[in-house]
Protein backbone atom coordinates (compact mmCIF):
# COMPACT_ATOMS: atom_id res chain seq x y z
CA UNK A 1 0.00 0.00 0.00
CA UNK A 2 1.50 3.35 -0.60
CA UNK A 3 1.99 5.84 1.67
CA UNK A 4 -0.90 8.06 0.78
CA UNK A 5 -3.58 5.32 1.14
CA UNK A 6 -1.73 4.47 4.93
CA UNK A 7 -3.03 7.73 5.60
CA UNK A 8 -6.16 8.10 3.51
CA UNK A 9 -7.63 4.76 4.84
CA UNK A 10 -8.26 6.31 8.31
CA UNK A 11 -10.36 8.90 7.05
CA UNK A 12 -13.26 6.96 5.19
CA UNK A 13 -12.70 3.63 4.01
CA UNK A 14 -11.21 2.49 7.82
CA UNK A 15 -12.75 5.09 9.73
CA UNK A 16 -12.19 4.14 13.60
CA UNK A 17 -16.02 4.89 14.29
CA UNK A 18 -18.22 4.76 11.13
CA UNK A 19 -16.92 1.90 9.93
CA UNK A 20 -14.22 -0.57 12.55
CA UNK A 21 -17.09 0.90 15.33
CA UNK A 22 -14.07 1.14 17.69
CA UNK A 23 -14.15 3.72 20.87
CA UNK A 24 -17.57 4.32 20.68
CA UNK A 25 -17.33 4.90 24.65
CA UNK A 26 -15.30 8.50 23.87
CA UNK A 27 -17.67 8.73 20.72
CA UNK A 28 -20.89 8.91 22.48
CA UNK A 29 -19.74 10.13 25.81
CA UNK A 30 -18.22 13.67 24.76
CA UNK A 31 -19.74 14.44 21.43
CA UNK A 32 -22.62 17.10 23.63
CA UNK A 33 -21.06 19.64 21.35
CA UNK A 34 -18.44 20.33 18.52
CA UNK A 35 -15.94 21.75 20.77
CA UNK A 36 -15.63 18.41 23.05
CA UNK A 37 -15.42 16.74 20.01
CA UNK A 38 -12.83 18.29 18.68
CA UNK A 39 -10.70 18.51 22.48
CA UNK A 40 -11.45 14.04 22.36
CA UNK A 41 -10.08 13.71 19.11
CA UNK A 42 -6.91 16.24 19.18
CA UNK A 43 -6.33 14.66 22.42
CA UNK A 44 -6.20 11.20 21.03
CA UNK A 45 -4.31 12.00 18.18
CA UNK A 46 -1.49 12.81 20.11
CA UNK A 47 -1.73 9.77 21.88
CA UNK A 48 -2.00 7.29 18.66
CA UNK A 49 1.10 9.02 17.46
CA UNK A 50 3.22 8.61 20.50
CA UNK A 51 1.96 4.91 21.06
CA UNK A 52 2.30 4.11 17.44
CA UNK A 53 5.87 5.64 17.07
CA UNK A 54 6.93 3.75 20.35
CA UNK A 55 5.22 0.36 19.59
CA UNK A 56 6.33 0.09 16.25
CA UNK A 57 10.16 0.59 17.12
CA UNK A 58 9.92 -1.82 19.91
CA UNK A 59 7.94 -4.60 18.43
CA UNK A 60 10.83 -7.09 17.34
CA UNK A 61 11.71 -7.11 21.02
CA UNK A 62 8.68 -8.03 22.62
CA UNK A 63 7.49 -11.14 23.57
CA UNK A 64 4.19 -12.31 21.96
CA UNK A 65 2.82 -13.74 24.64
CA UNK A 66 2.62 -10.43 26.70
CA UNK A 67 2.66 -7.61 24.03
CA UNK A 68 -1.19 -6.55 25.09
CA UNK A 69 0.19 -5.96 28.59
CA UNK A 70 2.85 -4.08 27.12
CA UNK A 71 1.15 -1.79 24.97
CA UNK A 72 -1.16 -1.07 28.05
CA UNK A 73 1.78 0.25 29.81
CA UNK A 74 3.17 2.03 26.85
CA UNK A 75 0.01 4.03 26.10
CA UNK A 76 -0.97 4.56 30.46
CA UNK A 77 2.69 6.36 30.21
CA UNK A 78 1.86 8.35 27.04
CA UNK A 79 -0.82 9.55 28.54
CA UNK A 80 0.37 10.31 31.85
CA UNK A 81 3.15 11.91 30.26
CA UNK A 82 0.53 14.28 28.36
CA UNK A 83 -1.65 14.81 31.37
CA UNK A 84 1.56 16.27 33.12
CA UNK A 85 3.30 18.37 30.07
CA UNK A 86 -0.38 19.75 29.26
CA UNK A 87 -0.65 21.09 33.06
CA UNK A 88 2.39 22.70 32.90
CA UNK A 89 3.45 23.88 29.68
CA UNK A 90 0.09 24.50 27.73
CA UNK A 91 -1.67 27.10 28.32
CA UNK A 92 -5.02 27.46 30.58
CA UNK A 93 -7.73 27.65 28.18
CA UNK A 94 -6.70 24.63 26.16
CA UNK A 95 -5.92 22.31 29.59
CA UNK A 96 -9.26 22.88 30.91
CA UNK A 97 -10.68 22.02 27.42
CA UNK A 98 -9.03 19.07 27.44
CA UNK A 99 -7.61 17.98 30.58
CA UNK A 100 -10.81 15.97 31.10
CA UNK A 101 -10.65 13.82 27.96
CA UNK A 102 -7.05 12.86 28.77
CA UNK A 103 -7.22 9.77 31.24
CA UNK A 104 -9.74 8.49 29.75
CA UNK A 105 -7.76 7.55 26.19
CA UNK A 106 -5.79 5.24 27.81
CA UNK A 107 -9.28 3.07 27.85
CA UNK A 108 -10.09 3.56 23.92
CA UNK A 109 -9.45 0.94 21.96
CA UNK A 110 -8.85 2.76 19.16
CA UNK A 111 -5.37 3.50 20.62
CA UNK A 112 -4.54 -0.33 21.65
CA UNK A 113 -6.09 -1.59 18.39
CA UNK A 114 -3.99 0.54 15.78
CA UNK A 115 -1.24 -0.72 18.50
CA UNK A 116 -2.12 -4.44 18.19
CA UNK A 117 -3.48 -4.18 14.48
CA UNK A 118 -0.98 -1.89 12.69
CA UNK A 119 1.73 -0.72 14.81
CA UNK A 120 2.95 -3.88 15.92
CA UNK A 121 3.15 -5.33 12.29
CA UNK A 122 4.72 -2.58 10.33
CA UNK A 123 7.94 0.09 10.62
CA UNK A 124 7.84 3.43 12.21
CA UNK A 125 6.80 5.56 9.60
CA UNK A 126 4.03 3.43 8.25
CA UNK A 127 2.97 3.41 11.99
CA UNK A 128 3.21 7.24 11.79
CA UNK A 129 0.58 7.57 8.63
CA UNK A 130 -1.36 5.34 10.10
CA UNK A 131 -1.69 7.44 13.60
CA UNK A 132 -2.22 10.51 11.60
CA UNK A 133 -5.51 9.25 9.18
CA UNK A 134 -6.58 7.30 12.40
CA UNK A 135 -6.61 10.01 14.43
CA UNK A 136 -7.44 12.55 12.15
CA UNK A 137 -10.58 10.45 10.84
CA UNK A 138 -11.63 9.49 14.30
CA UNK A 139 -11.35 13.99 14.98
CA UNK A 140 -13.30 14.79 11.90
CA UNK A 141 -15.97 12.19 12.94
CA UNK A 142 -16.69 13.47 16.36
CA UNK A 143 -16.63 16.96 15.48
CA UNK A 144 -19.21 16.23 12.43
CA UNK A 145 -20.74 14.72 15.61
CA UNK A 146 -20.60 17.01 18.43
CA UNK A 147 -21.50 19.80 15.45
CA UNK A 148 -25.13 18.05 14.61
CA UNK A 149 -25.85 17.45 18.26
CA UNK A 150 -25.03 20.86 19.13
CA UNK A 151 -27.04 22.46 16.87
CA UNK A 152 -29.87 20.10 17.19
CA UNK A 153 -29.73 20.64 20.94
CA UNK A 154 -29.47 25.31 20.79
CA UNK A 155 -28.97 26.39 17.55
CA UNK A 156 -25.49 26.87 18.33
CA UNK A 157 -22.08 25.27 16.69
CA UNK A 158 -18.85 25.95 18.87
CA UNK A 159 -20.63 27.71 21.57
CA UNK A 160 -21.44 30.03 18.83
CA UNK A 161 -25.14 30.25 18.34
CA UNK A 162 -26.11 30.52 14.81
CA UNK A 163 -30.09 31.09 15.36
CA UNK A 164 -30.59 33.92 17.55
CA UNK A 165 -33.52 33.54 19.65
CA UNK A 166 -33.30 29.93 19.95
CA UNK A 167 -33.78 29.59 24.23
CA UNK A 168 -35.09 26.43 24.68
CA UNK A 169 -32.25 23.42 24.29
CA UNK A 170 -33.58 20.56 22.71
CA UNK A 171 -32.27 17.89 25.85
CA UNK A 172 -31.96 14.78 24.18
CA UNK A 173 -29.64 15.75 21.91
CA UNK A 174 -27.37 16.78 24.54
CA UNK A 175 -27.87 13.03 26.34
CA UNK A 176 -27.19 10.00 25.38
CA UNK A 177 -30.00 8.52 23.76
CA UNK A 178 -29.22 11.44 21.11
CA UNK A 179 -25.70 10.24 20.46
CA UNK A 180 -27.11 7.32 19.57
CA UNK A 181 -29.42 8.05 17.40
CA UNK A 182 -27.28 10.32 15.77
CA UNK A 183 -24.62 8.29 15.09
CA UNK A 184 -27.31 5.83 13.99
CA UNK A 185 -28.00 7.63 11.37
CA UNK A 186 -24.09 8.67 10.71
CA UNK A 187 -23.70 4.56 10.39
CA UNK A 188 -26.96 4.28 7.94
CA UNK A 189 -25.77 6.90 5.55
CA UNK A 190 -22.26 5.66 5.21
CA UNK A 191 -23.49 2.74 4.54
CA UNK A 192 -25.77 4.20 1.90
CA UNK A 193 -23.21 6.20 0.40
CA UNK A 194 -21.26 3.04 -0.04
CA UNK A 195 -23.80 0.78 -1.29
CA UNK A 196 -24.49 4.08 -4.04
CA UNK A 197 -20.74 3.70 -4.73
CA UNK A 198 -20.92 -0.27 -5.39
CA UNK A 199 -23.89 -0.03 -7.18
CA UNK A 200 -22.32 2.52 -9.78
CA UNK A 201 -19.47 0.29 -10.38
CA UNK A 202 -22.12 -2.37 -10.73
CA UNK A 203 -21.19 -4.48 -7.77
CA UNK A 204 -22.94 -5.44 -4.36
CA UNK A 205 -21.90 -3.92 -1.37
CA UNK A 206 -21.64 -5.62 1.95
CA UNK A 207 -21.01 -4.22 4.98
CA UNK A 208 -17.42 -5.02 6.79
CA UNK A 209 -17.60 -8.39 8.21
CA UNK A 210 -16.91 -7.47 11.82
CA UNK A 211 -16.86 -10.95 13.45
CA UNK A 212 -14.81 -12.66 15.53
CA UNK A 213 -13.41 -14.33 12.48
CA UNK A 214 -11.74 -11.81 10.84
CA UNK A 215 -10.53 -9.80 13.92
CA UNK A 216 -6.73 -9.78 15.16
CA UNK A 217 -7.14 -7.62 17.88
CA UNK A 218 -7.46 -11.01 20.45
CA UNK A 219 -5.84 -13.86 18.86
CA UNK A 220 -3.55 -13.88 22.15
CA UNK A 221 -1.22 -16.51 22.11
CA UNK A 222 -0.85 -16.48 18.84
CA UNK A 223 -3.31 -19.73 18.42
CA UNK A 224 -4.30 -18.40 14.80
CA UNK A 225 -1.12 -18.39 13.13
CA UNK B 1 -4.85 -25.69 20.74
CA UNK B 2 -0.70 -26.10 20.42
CA UNK B 3 1.53 -27.20 23.65
CA UNK B 4 4.08 -24.20 23.85
CA UNK B 5 6.86 -24.15 26.18
CA UNK B 6 6.06 -20.90 28.35
CA UNK B 7 9.21 -19.03 29.74
CA UNK B 8 7.50 -17.84 32.30
CA UNK B 9 10.51 -16.20 34.55
CA UNK B 10 11.82 -14.49 31.12
CA UNK B 11 8.18 -12.86 30.45
CA UNK B 12 7.90 -11.64 33.92
CA UNK B 13 11.39 -10.11 33.88
CA UNK B 14 10.50 -8.30 30.64
CA UNK B 15 7.21 -6.95 31.55
CA UNK B 16 9.00 -5.87 35.27
CA UNK B 17 11.58 -4.14 32.74
CA UNK B 18 9.02 -2.26 30.87
CA UNK B 19 6.65 -1.31 33.91
CA UNK B 20 10.40 -0.39 35.73
CA UNK B 21 11.27 2.24 32.85
CA UNK B 22 7.52 3.61 32.37
CA UNK B 23 7.89 4.08 36.21
CA UNK B 24 11.16 6.21 36.01
CA UNK B 25 10.19 7.76 33.21
CA UNK B 26 7.03 8.71 34.86
CA UNK B 27 8.81 10.08 37.88
CA UNK B 28 11.16 12.23 36.11
CA UNK B 29 8.52 13.39 34.53
CA UNK B 30 6.72 14.40 37.55
CA UNK B 31 9.90 16.01 39.15
CA UNK B 32 9.86 18.11 36.18
CA UNK B 33 6.46 19.43 35.53
CA UNK B 34 5.56 19.71 39.18
CA UNK B 35 7.01 23.20 40.30
CA UNK B 36 4.93 24.32 37.18
CA UNK B 37 2.07 22.28 38.16
CA UNK B 38 1.71 23.23 41.48
CA UNK B 39 2.14 27.22 40.10
CA UNK B 40 -0.40 27.23 37.63
CA UNK B 41 -3.02 26.02 40.04
CA UNK B 42 -2.00 29.05 42.19
CA UNK B 43 -2.26 31.42 39.25
CA UNK B 44 -5.75 29.65 38.67
CA UNK B 45 -6.52 30.65 42.35
CA UNK B 46 -5.76 34.66 41.86
CA UNK B 47 -7.55 34.60 38.84
CA UNK B 48 -10.55 33.78 40.47
CA UNK B 49 -10.25 35.62 43.54
CA UNK B 50 -9.94 38.51 41.13
CA UNK B 51 -12.85 38.03 40.00
CA UNK B 52 -15.10 37.74 43.35
CA UNK B 53 -13.13 40.30 45.39
CA UNK B 54 -13.13 44.03 45.27
CA UNK B 55 -10.00 45.94 44.43
CA UNK B 56 -7.13 44.97 46.76
CA UNK B 57 -3.67 45.79 46.61
CA UNK B 58 -2.45 42.62 49.10
CA UNK B 59 -1.57 39.03 48.27
CA UNK B 60 -4.74 37.59 49.85
CA UNK B 61 -2.98 33.76 48.88
CA UNK B 62 -0.27 34.48 51.36
CA UNK B 63 -3.38 35.30 53.90
CA UNK B 64 -5.05 32.29 54.41
CA UNK B 65 -7.69 30.90 57.34
CA UNK B 66 -8.87 27.28 57.08
CA UNK B 67 -12.05 26.35 59.48
CA UNK B 68 -14.02 23.22 59.32
CA UNK B 69 -18.12 23.72 57.99
CA UNK B 70 -20.55 22.16 60.08
CA UNK B 71 -20.38 19.17 57.14
CA UNK B 72 -16.99 18.72 58.12
CA UNK B 73 -15.38 20.23 54.78
CA UNK B 74 -12.20 22.38 54.83
CA UNK B 75 -13.17 26.23 53.82
CA UNK B 76 -10.56 28.03 52.96
CA UNK B 77 -10.60 32.27 53.34
CA UNK B 78 -8.49 34.20 51.61
CA UNK B 79 -8.06 37.88 53.41
CA UNK B 80 -8.09 40.79 50.60
CA UNK B 81 -6.89 44.02 52.14
CA UNK B 82 -6.13 47.90 50.88
CA UNK B 83 -4.37 49.93 52.03
CA UNK B 84 -4.30 47.67 55.66
CA UNK B 85 -7.89 47.53 55.57
CA UNK B 86 -9.79 43.99 55.13
CA UNK B 87 -12.08 44.42 51.83
CA UNK B 88 -13.76 41.28 51.50
CA UNK B 89 -12.51 37.60 52.09
CA UNK B 90 -12.54 34.91 49.31
CA UNK B 91 -14.03 31.14 50.67
CA UNK B 92 -13.22 28.68 48.92
CA UNK B 93 -14.71 24.74 48.99
CA UNK B 94 -14.88 21.52 47.45
CA UNK B 95 -18.22 19.97 47.65
CA UNK B 96 -18.02 16.10 47.02
CA UNK B 97 -20.51 14.76 48.07
CA UNK B 98 -24.03 16.11 46.80
CA UNK B 99 -22.91 17.76 43.01
CA UNK B 100 -24.80 15.26 39.98
CA UNK B 101 -21.39 14.09 39.20
CA UNK B 102 -18.30 14.25 40.48
CA UNK B 103 -16.57 17.28 43.69
CA UNK B 104 -18.46 20.59 42.30
CA UNK B 105 -15.21 23.80 43.81
CA UNK B 106 -16.86 26.91 44.43
CA UNK B 107 -15.22 30.49 45.14
CA UNK B 108 -17.17 33.01 47.10
CA UNK B 109 -16.46 36.74 47.40
CA UNK B 110 -17.48 37.61 50.89
CA UNK B 111 -17.96 41.17 52.12
CA UNK B 112 -16.56 41.84 55.91
CA UNK B 113 -19.33 41.35 57.39
CA UNK B 114 -19.57 37.18 56.01
CA UNK B 115 -22.36 38.18 53.68
CA UNK B 116 -22.12 37.23 49.95
CA UNK B 117 -20.22 40.16 48.06
CA UNK B 118 -22.16 41.77 45.32
CA UNK B 119 -19.86 42.73 42.18
CA UNK B 120 -21.32 45.51 40.62
CA UNK B 121 -20.69 44.91 36.16
CA UNK B 122 -22.21 46.76 33.55
CA UNK B 123 -24.87 47.97 35.37
CA UNK B 124 -25.70 44.65 36.30
CA UNK B 125 -25.67 43.19 40.19
CA UNK B 126 -24.04 39.87 40.21
CA UNK B 127 -22.64 37.49 43.08
CA UNK B 128 -19.17 37.00 44.06
CA UNK B 129 -19.96 33.05 43.73
CA UNK B 130 -18.18 31.26 40.78
CA UNK B 131 -17.70 27.47 40.50
CA UNK B 132 -13.78 26.96 39.42
CA UNK B 133 -14.33 22.92 39.28
CA UNK B 134 -17.67 20.86 38.33
CA UNK B 135 -18.69 17.75 36.28
CA UNK B 136 -21.78 18.13 35.67
CA UNK B 137 -24.19 17.53 32.57
CA UNK B 138 -23.67 19.69 30.22
CA UNK B 139 -26.88 21.58 29.56
CA UNK B 140 -28.82 21.08 32.90
CA UNK B 141 -26.17 21.11 35.24
CA UNK B 142 -23.39 23.50 33.88
CA UNK B 143 -26.56 25.95 33.18
CA UNK B 144 -26.58 26.42 37.04
CA UNK B 145 -22.69 26.11 37.22
CA UNK B 146 -21.20 28.35 34.14
CA UNK B 147 -20.95 31.76 33.95
CA UNK B 148 -20.50 31.66 30.32
CA UNK B 149 -20.96 34.68 27.49
CA UNK B 150 -23.94 33.53 25.47
CA UNK B 151 -21.97 34.64 21.73
CA UNK B 152 -24.21 34.58 18.60
CA UNK B 153 -23.45 34.77 15.30
CA UNK B 154 -24.96 38.82 14.66
CA UNK B 155 -22.09 39.05 17.33
CA UNK B 156 -19.54 37.54 15.26
CA UNK B 157 -20.57 39.50 12.69
CA UNK B 158 -20.33 43.11 14.66
CA UNK B 159 -17.12 42.32 16.05
CA UNK B 160 -18.86 40.66 19.44
CA UNK B 161 -19.07 41.82 23.10
CA UNK B 162 -15.92 42.11 25.26
CA UNK B 163 -16.77 41.39 28.67
CA UNK B 164 -14.11 40.87 31.22
CA UNK B 165 -16.18 40.67 34.68
CA UNK B 166 -18.61 38.10 36.05
CA UNK B 167 -21.20 37.10 33.63
CA UNK B 168 -24.69 37.12 35.04
CA UNK B 169 -26.03 33.38 35.62
CA UNK B 170 -29.56 34.07 37.06
CA UNK B 171 -29.11 30.72 39.77
CA UNK B 172 -25.20 31.80 40.93
CA UNK B 173 -27.19 35.75 41.12
CA UNK B 174 -29.62 34.78 43.91
CA UNK B 175 -26.73 34.59 46.53
CA UNK B 176 -25.87 38.20 46.25
CA UNK B 177 -25.86 40.03 49.54
CA UNK B 178 -27.41 37.45 51.60
CA UNK B 179 -26.50 36.54 54.39
CA UNK B 180 -26.18 32.64 56.22
CA UNK B 181 -28.55 31.30 58.75
CA UNK B 182 -28.60 28.76 60.79
CA UNK B 183 -30.17 26.39 57.83
CA UNK B 184 -29.66 26.12 54.23
CA UNK B 185 -31.33 28.50 52.03
CA UNK B 186 -34.32 26.17 50.20
CA UNK B 187 -34.61 26.02 46.73
CA UNK B 188 -37.06 28.95 46.12
CA UNK B 189 -38.86 31.08 43.80
CA UNK B 190 -39.93 34.53 43.82
CA UNK B 191 -40.98 36.10 41.05
CA UNK B 192 -38.06 36.87 38.84
CA UNK B 193 -35.98 35.16 40.94
CA UNK B 194 -34.58 31.52 41.38
CA UNK B 195 -31.75 29.58 42.72
CA UNK B 196 -32.55 26.52 41.49
CA UNK B 197 -33.21 24.69 37.54
CA UNK B 198 -35.62 22.22 36.97
CA UNK B 199 -33.95 19.23 35.99
CA UNK B 200 -30.59 19.98 37.68
CA UNK B 201 -32.37 20.58 41.34
CA UNK B 202 -29.09 18.32 42.56
CA UNK B 203 -26.47 20.51 41.05
CA UNK B 204 -28.59 23.68 42.05
CA UNK B 205 -29.14 22.01 46.00
CA UNK B 206 -25.28 21.33 45.80
CA UNK B 207 -24.16 24.99 44.92
CA UNK B 208 -26.66 25.87 47.67
CA UNK B 209 -24.91 23.74 50.34
CA UNK B 210 -21.29 25.19 49.07
CA UNK B 211 -22.03 28.27 49.28
CA UNK B 212 -24.15 27.81 52.52
CA UNK B 213 -20.96 26.25 53.56
CA UNK B 214 -18.91 29.27 53.12
CA UNK B 215 -21.24 31.67 54.44
CA UNK B 216 -21.69 29.41 57.43
CA UNK B 217 -18.29 29.09 58.30
CA UNK B 218 -17.20 33.16 58.00
CA UNK B 219 -19.89 33.70 60.25
CA UNK B 220 -18.86 31.54 62.88
CA UNK B 221 -15.05 32.14 62.70
CA UNK B 222 -15.83 36.20 61.85
CA UNK B 223 -14.06 37.23 64.80
CA UNK B 224 -10.73 35.13 63.80
CA UNK B 225 -10.95 35.71 60.53
CA UNK B 226 -10.87 39.83 61.14
CA UNK B 227 -7.47 39.35 62.87
CA UNK B 228 -6.32 37.93 59.90
CA UNK B 229 -3.91 35.21 59.74
CA UNK B 230 -2.81 32.81 62.09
Amino acid sequence: MSAMKEFSKGLWKENPVLVLLLGMCPTLGVTSSATNGLGMGVATLFVLLGSNIVISSIRKIVPKKIRIPVYIVVIATFVTIIDLVMQAYAPKALYDALGLFIPLIVVNCIVLGRAEAFASKNGVGKSVLDALGMGLGFTLTLVALGGVREFLASGSLFQVKMIPGWTTDFMLMTSAPGAFIILGLFLAGMNALNMRKAAKEGKSYKAQNLSCSTCNICDIGGEKD
Amino acid sequence: MSQQKINIPKLGIFLGLVAAIAAGLLSGVDAMTKPRITANKKAATNAAMKQVLPEYDNDPSTETNTFKSVNGWDVTFYTARKDGEIVGYAGKVDNPDEGFSGTISLMVGLAPDGSVGNIVHDGQTNSAVIVTAQTETPGLGTAVTDRKLQKTIVDLFSGGRGNDGLIANKYLDWYAGRTAAEDRWPIVKDGEKVNGKTGATITSAAIGGAVHAIGKTAIDNLEQLSQGAE
